[in-house]
Parts: C-alpha cells; structure tokens; sequence
C-alpha cells in the first residue's frame, strides 16, 4: 500500500534549493519534475520531432538520470541548464539512434516561438497570425541540419540567453554565438525558398 | 498519470534507485583534477628532460661544427622526451576539457596556456637538476632506455672520422686505454696535457669521447680532444648488451 506524502510546501523554495536538498529529501524532485515536464516534453519533440510518447520515455530516462546524479548538480549552474542539458544530450543519442524514423519537427501551431524566429530571421519585428508561416517555419527547420535546429530551439523558441545555450550545449559562449549566428544564415538562405512566407 | 505523478509514485514505494552520494561525486572530481595535475606535471616534466638535452654545452663542444642541429633533434633519446611531453600536454588538455566546467573554454586557448606553462615548468626542471635525475633514473629502472641510446652512441662512434666513445680503463700521464661499447679495448698515446683539462676530473670508469688519430686495425690512436660523454649516453654501461648479442 502506498503511504500518501506529507504535504511539504516546497513552492517557496527556488529551483537550486530544491535540488540541493534532493538527496536528503527524495520528494523535494517531484516538483522539480512537476516545473519542468511540460517544458522539456516541448522541447524534446522540437528538436527532434519524436511522437508524444516517445519524447515522453526520454523525458522519463532523463528525469531518472537527473534524480540519479542531482548530487553531481553544479551549483555554479541553473538548475534549468543543467536539466536542460541532461534531456537534450538523452534525446541527441536517441535522435541518432532512430534518425531514419523521423521526418519532421513537432511542435504545436500557435507556438509564439516561430514569430521571435521569423522576426529574428528579418531583423523585423514584424508577429505573423497565419498559421501558414508556422508549417512553413518548421519544414525549415526540419531542413537545416540538427546542430542548427538546436540553436535556433533554443534560442528562438526556448529563449534561452547565450550563456545558459553555453552550458545546455557544453560549448564556449563564443562558439554559441557563432553556431547562431551560422543556423541564422541557413535559416535565411532556406526562407528565401518560400514565396508565402508572411515577413 | 503526469511523469510527476509516477516519480512522486516510484519515490513513495522506492522503486527508483537513490541517488548517487555526494561523497562520490566529490571523489570523481578529486581523481580527475589530480589525474590532471600528474598528466601536466608530467608533461612538464618531459619537456625539462627534452630542453636538458639540447642544451647539453658538452654536445655543443664537438659537435656543432659538424651536425646540423636538426641531427640533435633527431636524436632518439630526445626526441623520446619531446614526445613524451607532447603526448601528456594533449593528454592533459583533454582531462581539462572534461571537467565539470571545461567546455566553457575555448581548446584553443586552453592548449596554448597548457603549453606555455608546461614549457616555463619544463625549463625550471633543467636548469633545477629535476631533468638530470629523471634521466638517471630512467637509466636505472627502465632497461629499454639503452636501447634508445643506441642511435646516439653508434654516430660517436665512428673510427673512420676519428671518433671514439667508451669508458675510462686506465690512464697515465701518456696513455690512455678505453673500452667502446662493444667491449674493444682502444689504446691512445697523449702527447699534450692540454687534452686531458676536461669539466670533470677524469676517473677510471668515466664515459668519455675522443677525437683524434685513429687505426681501427691496431685499435690504437693519438689523442687530439677528450672530452666527457653527453647527456644520455654517459649513464649507460661500456659493455652495453645491445652490443653483445
């Protein structure tokens, strides 16, 4: 029989306290889970475009990884880098493993996320409404190769500053930058393709 | 059922593994940095045996006028060092690089600061003595060493251009028998003092170098210049087994 937990208020605690006092205090990951599930579930099925229930069994293997190693959490880091980090690297291999299974990016129509990527793209700040340029955004996506399509995620959709895509990724700031500024040229060149993108 | 909700679940009836100790990580981190240190010290010091060796005055004496330095480089035993060093650098920047914190430099600029201060350690092990008992002791322990020698040791010795090498039998104030590394024993006359004034007192035993009139028939010869055995040569054995076999 399960023991119900005692309610333990944890919302006041930040997201680096929590983890800190994980492997005293088991529970205190569960709405650490709770914070980030949605997220990385998006996220996941972004960059790699895997159905629901698989980006959810990855999803899952990470939050076990994560809860298994919460010790080895760096302080020094955000608690959602270091996550981030985690889910992304369990969903490259899985990527890589079922590659030729895969054939397009998954990600919901009203996501805002492809308007900051547009305007990004123009330099404009100019929000498109038609869903049209929300397809047209991810079979331009689904073009540019995975490293790519990762930055601009991240960057575009996440929104996630230079330094946090800089522990995500384990790269040098600089080498972040470059790789955007490099998805942002293919990004370009490939949207030039497309006569009814809304600009 | 949420992902939360199975995690809140699993705790609850402990199906999940617990977490891995602190403790464990802080050793993971403590073999990898002293991993890292060893490497780099090592490295360092390599790169001080290496500078040891070139800038060794006694092979500067005889021959420069007549090696390329290029010749030096290629020595066998100093080029064992240079890559021995080279080796640990890289060895020791890729460490760095798995760090928990590594990926936040750049490898360029970390391989370079690794060199430039494996480099500055390395010249501070010359000209501290380090290099000069770190080549001793790999004399002693490691018997392959000899075996790296040996391209040093057959260009010194080179009867037909005057060239002898070998240890110190006996000496007079006239003669002077050697035995080379073949176990041959050489007989020289001296006919100047002058020739005998060496950096180091000259003892039975001594490794030493001649140059002068040689007969590879007679095994005999006049002595021109004497001087001691360069660094990596005048540790080994007069009879080395190489030789022998």
């Amino acid at each position: 029989m399960i023991v119900p937990m005692p309610l333990v208020d944890y919302q006041k605690n930040t997201d680096e306290e929590l983890a800190s006092i994980v492997p005293t205090d088991h529970r205190a990951f569960v709405p650490l889970v709770r914070r980030y599930e949605s997220k990385l579930l998006a996220y996941i099925r972004r960059i790699s475009g895997f159905q629901k229930e698989d980006a959810e069994d990855i999803l899952q293997d990470a939050f076990v990884d994560a809860y298994r190693h919460i010790a080895g959490f760096d302080p020094h880091l955000k608690f959602s880098s270091w996550i981030y980090r985690i889910v992304h690297n369990r969903t490259i291999s899985a990527y890589r493993k079922h590659k030729s299974s895969l054939n397009n990016v998954s990600i919901d129509d009203e996501d805002m996320g492809f308007e900051r990527l547009l305007s990004a793209k123009e330099e404009s700040q100019s929000l498109v409404e038609s869903s049209l340029n929300s397809k047209v955004i991810k079979q331009i996506l689904d073009k540019l190769p995975p490293r790519d399509k990762e930055v601009l995620v991240l960057a575009y959709i996440e929104e996630k500053s230079y330094e946090e895509m800089s522990d995500i990724l384990q790269a040098p700031i600089g080498t972040v930058g470059t790789w955007i500024r490099r998805a942002r040229q293919k990004f370009a060149k490939l949207g030039d393709e497309y006569p009814n993108l809304i600009r | 059922m949420s992902i939360a909700d199975q995690f809140e679940k699993k705790i609850q009836t402990g199906e999940l593994a617990t977490p891995i100790p602190r403790w464990v990580v802080i050793l993971k981190h403590a073999a990898l940095w002293t991993a890292f240190t060893l490497v780099a010290m090592f490295a360092a010091v390599s790169a001080g045996v290496f500078v040891w060796f070139i800038l060794d005055p006694v092979n500067l004496t005889i021959d420069a006028g007549r090696s390329m330095s290029l010749d030096r480089f290629l020595d066998a035993l100093p080029l064992l060092w240079a890559i021995v060093s080279f080796t640990c650098a890289l060895l020791a920047v890729w460490i760095f690089t798995k760090s928990p914190r590594g990926y936040r430099f750049r490898v360029a600029a970390v391989l370079v600061i690794c060199f430039f201060a494996i480099a500055s350690l390395g010249v501070a092990a010359a000209s501290s003595g380090i290099a000069n008992r770190v080549e001793e002791m790999a004399s002693r322990f490691v018997p392959e060493y000899s075996l790296m020698a040996r391209p040093r040791i057959l260009k010194m010795m080179n009867p037909g251009m005057g060239t002898i090498v070998g240890r110190i039998e006996s000496f007079g104030t006239s003669t002077l028998e050697l035995s080379d590394p073949e176990g041959v024993f050489w007989t020289f006359s001296i006919n100047s003092q002058d020739v005998l004034q060496m950096p180091r007192p000259m003892q039975p035993g001594a490794c030493v170098r001649i140059v002068g009139d040689v007969s590879s028939t007679n095994r005999t010869g006049e002595v021109e210049i004497i001087r001691p055995c360069p660094r990596g040569v005048r540790l080994h054995p007069p009879v080395m087994p190489l030789f022998n076999r």
